[in-house]
């Protein structure tokens, strides 16, 4: 891969992010941080559950933990400690639970995530409620201005670190063990490794994105931080985007953020059933997701 | 590397003992094919070889070193690296990326990139896929991808091939191919070679000296020509009355 095709995509959303505040519109800037911090959210889960084959559908509980640890520290230590830290909690949490949970594949592996990060939320909420406290409230946080700059990094960086390691060495070893990992241990990839890395890089830029948008909110409380829905919609946004490479991310967050734009202001409950209704239709009818259809459009027309 | 030893492996799973006591060696350069009839043991020994599986007693060694409890993708590095008779391609892959991923991988010199798909480059010319580099290992014929399986075993730079039935299922001309491109890849890379083989033909004649399993047991070893003769191959193959 050239050095141009690389930074293609990051680059785009680094100045479509750009451009945005300048609309000054304190509303577009809304969306624009949840969209970013969707872009992060689902461009992480790639690394694990597209190249790897592992499907996580419980990549909530990384982001809840990054929640967890801002409203735990927020007065007491510097933003950017803060937000390093929630980043490096999920990372370890990862390298923790790693051992054990990749040993098993396919929907085992599924069901093995959605049901720890529901067990830690629970604790969580044993914690909070031994501690006295029934939800945290988060004063002085930075402005909306600031936390979209924060997420929009963090998507430019989610973006380059997806492109770069499908590129990579790692990336290959990856997709083989995706393949067939019994094959990929016979001609050396080391799988065990690899996976270990994969789920742990996965998980860093969600806990900090958990973290951020606790600060958005200035509010703290586990059934929301840890609501399987965030790990229901990354799903949802890989497929229906795509997830062979780092467009389909950026196509499914925005095509769902919008969705859900217009949708939370028209019909509130129904938003899980358009979730519903389009995972089952892409994975039915375009399992590749509309980068999927671009492509084979581009390859059929003449160039 | 110097060469191959097994001692007294034996191997059961539940109660059925797969290979009892089994004991040979293959020196370098040596090209070493085994018979048996189907469940003798033949698969099973492989994978314990390659690591896939730990013997319950005995030893595997490379040179002085022991292989046991060693993984898989160890092994391989050490230059020691295996086909799968049920082939497992990467299917979803290209073809050419396929033998990239073996030679990044199993090489424990960690070439870059760019020099591991030179090398995987060259392995798949030597087995004639070339010309397929860039299509989906999945589109390849049973054939094409029993050739990807000895293509992505040399990509790793391992001079040791453990080869799995890489014939069965062939079709006499593609047997014939496929005899000429080992014979060559052996010779080329100086490859020290252990062959499952159902086809006699084809065993005989690559073989410096086989080796007869029957029930996990090891019950005749020797040059192919006196392979061919000795009375307990014939009756165990052919019956009582050969």
């Amino acid at each position: 891969m050239t050095r141009r095709r690389v930074l293609e995509l990051p680059l785009l959303v680094a100045v479509l992010g750009a451009v945005l505040p300048l609309s000054g519109s304190s509303y577009l800037l809304g969306i624009g941080f949840s969209l970013c911090c969707w872009i992060a959210l689902v461009q992480s889960w790639t690394v694990l559950s597209a190249m790897a084959g592992y499907v996580s559908l419980g990549h909530v509980v990384f982001y809840g933990l990054g929640a967890y640890v801002v409203a735990l520290s927020w007065g007491a230590l510097p933003l950017p400690v803060i937000l390093i830290l929630a980043g490096a909690v999920a990372g370890v949490f990862a390298l923790l639970v790693g051992l054990p949970v990749l040993r098993v594949r396919g929907p085992y592996f599924v069901i093995l995530t959605f049901g720890i990060a529901e067990l830690v939320k629970y604790v969580v909420i044993l914690i909070e409620s031994r501690l006295g406290e029934f939800s945290r409230l988060m004063f002085g946080a930075p402005d909306l201005p600031w936390l979209y700059g924060i997420a929009l990094g963090l998507a430019v960086a989610a973006t380059l670190g997806a492109v770069l390691i499908r590129g990579s060495r790692l990336g290959r070893g990856l997709l083989a063990l995706r393949e067939n990992e019994e094959a990929a241990e016979t001609v050396g990839v080391p799988t065990t490794r690899l996976k270990l890395i994969a789920f742990v890089l996965s998980a860093i830029i969600p806990g900090v994105v958990g973290g951020l948008v606790a600060l958005r909110t200035a509010y703290f409380e586990p059934m929301q931080a840890f609501d399987p829905t965030v790990s229901f919609t990354i799903v949802t946004m890989a497929v229906v985007g795509g997830s062979d490479d780092a467009r389909g991310p950026l196509l499914g967050a925005v095509f769902f953020t919008l969705l859900s734009e217009l949708l939370w202001a028209r019909l509130p409950q129904f938003y899980m059933v358009v979730l519903g209704v389009l995972l089952i239709f892409f994975v039915l009818f375009i399992p590749r997701g509309i980068a999927g259809i671009m492509r084979s459009r581009l390859r059929r027309s003449p160039s | 590397m110097t060469g191959l030893a097994v001692e007294q492996v034996s191997k059961s799973f539940g109660g059925l003992r797969v290979l009892s006591d089994i004991s040979f060696s293959v020196a370098e350069g040596e090209t070493v094919g085994i018979m048996g009839a189907n469940g003798a043991g033949k698969t099973t020994l492989f994978s314990l070889i390659a690591g896939h599986g730990r013997p319950d007693a005995g030893d595997i060694r490379l040179g002085q070193r022991s292989l046991l409890g060693l993984s898989p993708d160890r092994i391989c590095r050490m230059g020691i690296a295996r086909t799968f008779q049920i082939v497992k391609p990467f299917g979803g892959l290209s073809v050419l990326d396929n033998v990239v991923v073996a030679a990044l991988y199993g090489n424990p010199e960690r070439p870059s990139q760019r020099d591991a798909e030179t090398q995987a480059a060259s392995a798949l010319a030597a087995v004639g896929l070339a010309d397929r580099a860039h299509d989906l290992a999945e589109t390849l014929t049973l054939s094409g991808q029993k050739r990807l399986e000895v293509a992505r075993a040399l990509g790793t730079g391992a001079r040791f091939l453990l080869l799995d039935e890489v014939m069965a299922g062939l079709t006499p001309t593609e047997v014939a191919e496929m005899l000429g491109l080992i014979a060559a890849i052996r010779q080329r890379h100086r490859l020290t070679l252990l062959i499952i083989e159902h086809v006699m033909r084809a065993l005989m004649q690559q073989s410096d000296r086989i080796l007869v399993l029957h029930h996990g047991e090891l019950i005749a070893a020797g040059d192919p020509e006196a392979i061919a003769r000795d009375p307990t191959v014939l009756r165990v193959y052919y019956g009582e009355d050969a």
